[in-house]
């Protein structure tokens, strides 16, 4: 949320270095398709790099004289260290979309809170019955112990 | 020194070692590379050096005939010092024939080829060197996958948890921190009220920092939820001012801060002791649940330390019913319109209260902070003052404390039936309280929205707060409509005038009770209005039913039975004011003390004190009895006559006997009197001078037992036999 509200500044200008009459509502569309476009290409770069490297690993399977062979098992560990440096990149892109997720779905948190508003809504409404009629028997009761508590022998 | 002389064997040719009788020749084993060098300096000539150095020696021994204690490794030291210089030099002409300088290489051999067998060894040997390596970059890949793997579930885990906790709580993201394992998540959670934004800068700096709660994650990945070091979470505790009531709530409140502490460190012990499972979804539930918890807890002391904030500041604001007696950090004493004093105090634990309250004086007396106002007030004020004053003090030192605690022990029946009695429960007031707070902070929102609602839907019914349900026997009783409703601002102000009316309330009641219990038949009934500061009673004057009656009758629900209801009325107590309503047909006095009859009135109210309340009713009562006797001597036939709070019966003989009640306020209790005017002689006639006044004293009897006698009194036709026989 705050990377997307950051990113609206910059969307911000941009969309007013494009066009005077965006408003905020446009600057913020504009951040967000940034993002988005961003967000692919790191996804895209990252993928890449990993096929790459993984490809190169393969194509180091080929048995060479040992002079070659050793290069090839130094230039073996760099592809395998910059496959897993991809993964972890595509790791922290997901996590990135986790926070997106939890912070700027706004729809559904919205009708969430609708939710518990109208279910707590209810339940006021419940309670305020429940209390009443608690009441109400509670006053009955009362009547009644009293009237016989007047009419018992041991009251005199 | 001279250059020793390098010799190299000019044909090298292998040189025999042994030689059999039968002529085969033993060569000598092939030098290994080792070996080499050790033969070529084996080969090196040192003769002329050794014939030199035994020369210098003897001719160092003549010279100096010194003793000929040379050191024993000197030689090897010498030799090797030789050895190294001829080394430089080999070494010295294998550079010059490798730079082509002196020398050319005439002829090199190539190296052999390798059998075919020594091939395939070779290509093996690279293969399993080759395999060696992906073997590495598999395990790297490998151990690299696992790490990912714990990330990914660690992220779910928390992810997961934070996302349960969005849909209950404010969650926002810190910039520039990044989501580390056991440390800092880079997230906060806002638990301030959404009243608070406006009024910010009127809430405390205490209660802000505890509305920020910082989200941090375990190595797990498990989300925690902890409260701002350095605070605790306190909770409201509201004490009357009297040190018996202060004791039974602190009493309670500790078991009640057991019980929590027990819960909390129950809860704490498993968080700590119960690892976290390798299942994600249990990882999100522990998570959640331990951060709900914990969240609750912080939002209820906000909530507590915003209703005491607010009640500080409305007791600061001049008020004709309020006036603060001592304030401090966490401590309020108000005085209620000098009728009762009320503590509030926000305390963190319970169990170090004593000491703390202790400290506080001590501190405040030393500093100053403490400021206790002197009110300028009658001197009930300053009795209300002391008695809160002493609460106080007595926590101080422990010897004024014991001492405090003998004498009032010996009250302590006394005093918790008086507190009882005059005071509500704290509990149930915290709870009021919280609840006016609530109304005067979100009433407008909430009937805003309700409104929205309702014309959306109209399907909410009133709001329980709002809604004043009034009895029906009740007529206007609804002045304290709407009480604790937001459009009265004053929460204390509500609040005091609360309590005032339940201490008051608790009094008339106390009065109500005693009259009830003082005469028979006088039925004490509940009226509930469902309003705070609105409370009724019912007072019914019943008698079984005779046979013969011939009076309008009411119906009192009284069971199955029936009966005659000869006094009803209504006592309503709105906020501090008494009325008695209901009355059919009022007896007026002048004043009831002076006992001085003005008639029968057709008021039904009466507006009246606390004190006129037991005089007013039981002349009220008496003369409805009074009226009952009448009644019932003319139905029998009687010619009686009605005067003040007695009648007199006119007998056929001439006798007259009037039956007076006489109300006795102390006991609440009506007695009755037996009068007659006897003549000496026998003749009963009010004329004549020798007549005497004979006077029987009955006490409190029932309107049954009054009606019997008056039977008997005519069945008797004598003044004379009846009073005899009620000696």
């Amino acid at each position: 949320m705050n990377k997307l509200g950051g990113g609206a500044g910059g969307g911000g200008q941009v969309s007013g270095a494009v066009g005077i009459a965006a408003g905020p509502t446009a600057s913020a569309a504009a951040a967000a398709a940034q993002r988005q476009r961003t967000l692919l290409q790191r996804a895209d770069a990252d993928i890449g790099s990993l096929l790459d490297n993984f490809s190169h690993l393969l194509k180091a399977a080929r048995i060479n004289d040992s002079v070659r062979n050793a290069q090839e098992g130094f230039q073996m560990e760099i592809h395998a260290a910059r496959v897993v440096q991809a993964a972890d990149s595509l790791l922290k892109l997901v996590s990135e979309l986790k926070q997106t997720a939890v912070f700027s779905d706004f729809l559904s948190l919205n009708e969430h809170i609708e939710q518990h508003v109208t279910k707590f809504s209810g339940q006021c409404d419940e309670t305020e019955q429940l209390l009443s009629s608690v009441g109400e028997e509670a006053a009955v009761s009362l009547r009644e112990l009293e009237s016989h508590y007047y009419q018992s022998i041991h009251r005199s | 020194m001279a250059a020793p002389r390098v010799s190299l064997d000019s044909l090298p040719m292998k040189r025999l070692f042994s030689l059999e009788e039968a002529g085969s020749e033993h060569f000598p084993p092939e030098q290994t590379q080792e070996e080499k060098p050790l033969a070529l300096l084996q080969r090196i000539d040192f003769s002329r050096l050794k014939e030199k150095d035994s020369k210098r020696s003897k001719s160092s021994k003549d010279n100096a005939s010194q003793p000929a204690t040379a050191w024993p490794w000197q030689g090897l030291v010498e030799h090797l010092q030789q050895a190294q210089q001829e080394l430089s030099i080999i070494l010295d002409l294998i550079s010059h024939i490798e730079a082509n300088e002196v020398m050319n290489v005439a002829n090199m051999v190539r190296p052999k080829l390798l059998p075919p067998q020594e091939l395939c060894s070779d290509l093996a040997v690279r293969v399993s060197s080759k395999l060696q390596h992906f073997h590495d970059v598999g395990n790297y890949l490998k151990k690299t996958a696992k790490a990912l793997e714990r990330q990914v579930e660690r992220e779910a885990v928390f992810y997961g948890a934070l996302m349960r906790l969005q849909l209950n709580w404010k969650v926002k993201r810190q910039k520039g921190i990044s989501v580390v394992s056991g440390g800092s998540a880079g997230f906060t959670l806002d638990l301030s009220l959404p009243n608070l934004s406006e009024t910010s800068s009127a809430s405390s700096v205490g209660t802000t920092s505890l509305c920020t709660i910082n989200v941090d994650q375990d190595s797990s990945g498990l989300l925690l939820v902890c409260p701002p070091s350095g605070r605790s979470i306190s909770a409201l505790k509201l004490t009357f001012g009297g040190l018996m009531q202060k004791r039974l709530s602190a009493i309670a409140a500790r078991d009640l801060q057991t019980e929590k502490l027990v819960a909390t460190s129950e809860a704490g012990a498993t968080e700590i002791e119960v690892p976290l499972e390798k299942g994600v979804v249990k990882g999100v539930e522990k998570g959640a649940k331990g951060a709900h918890s914990v969240l609750r807890n912080i939002q209820a002391a906000v909530y507590d330390e915003q209703v005491f904030e607010c009640v500080s500041r409305e007791a600061l604001l001049p008020s004709p019913a309020l006036h603060v007696i001592g304030i401090c950090n966490s401590h309020l004493q108000l005085s209620l319109n000098h009728t009762a004093s009320v503590v509030f105090e926000l305390s963190p634990n319970i169990e170090n209260k004593e000491c703390m309250r202790a400290d506080d004086m001590n501190e405040q007396t030393s500093s100053g902070n403490f400021s206790t106002t002197e009110q300028e007030a009658p001197s009930k004020t300053t009795e209300d003052s002391h008695q809160t004053g002493a609460a106080f003090i007595a926590c101080n030192p422990p010897i004024l404390s014991d001492l405090n605690q003998q004498s009032n022990l010996r009250r302590t029946d006394s005093e918790k039936f008086a507190f009882e009695q005059f005071y509500p429960k704290d509990k149930a007031l915290k709870i009021c309280l919280q609840q006016a707070f609530y109304q005067n902070s979100f009433g407008r929102w909430i009937i805003a929205r309700k409104s929205e609602q309702g014309n959306a839907r109209s399907s909410y019914g009133p709001s329980m707060v709002t809604r004043t349900k009034e009895p029906s026997g009740i007529s206007g009783v609804g002045a304290g409509k709407e009480l604790l409703a937001s459009s009265q601002p004053g929460l204390l102000r509500n609040f005091s005038a609360i309590i005032r009316h339940r201490k008051f309330c608790a009094e008339v009641l106390l009065v109500l009770e005693k009259q009830v219990h003082g005469i028979q038949h006088l039925h004490l009934y509940f009226h509930p209005t469902w309003n705070p500061c609105v409370s009724a009673w019912e007072i019914c004057f019943n008698v079984p039913t005779t046979d013969s009656r011939g009076w309008t009758k009411h119906r009192c629900w009284s069971g199955e039975k029936e009966v005659d209801v000869i006094f009803s009325c209504t006592i309503v107590v709105r906020d501090e004011s008494l009325c008695v309503e209901g009355l059919e047909g009022l007896l007026l006095f002048e004043n009831p003390a002076k006992e001085k009859f003005l008639g029968v009135h057709s008021m039904t109210k009466y507006a009246c004190s606390q004190s006129e309340l037991p005089v007013f009713l039981l002349h009220q009562v008496a003369g409805k009895v009074v009226d009952w006797l009448y009644e019932e001597a003319t139905v029998l036939g009687l010619n009686v006559k009605r005067e003040f709070l007695g009648v007199i019966l006119h007998l056929a003989n001439g006798d007259d006997i009037a039956v007076v009640a006489c109300p006795d306020v102390n006991l609440h209790v009506i007695n009755w009197w037996i009068k007659s005017k006897v003549d000496l002689e026998g003749s009963t006639t009010n004329e004549k001078p020798s007549c005497r006044t004979i006077q029987r004293f009955i006490g409190p009897k029932p309107p049954e037992v009054l009606r019997s006698i008056i039977i008997e009194i005519l069945n008797s036709s004598g003044c004379q036999k009846v009073i005899n026989s009620l000696r």
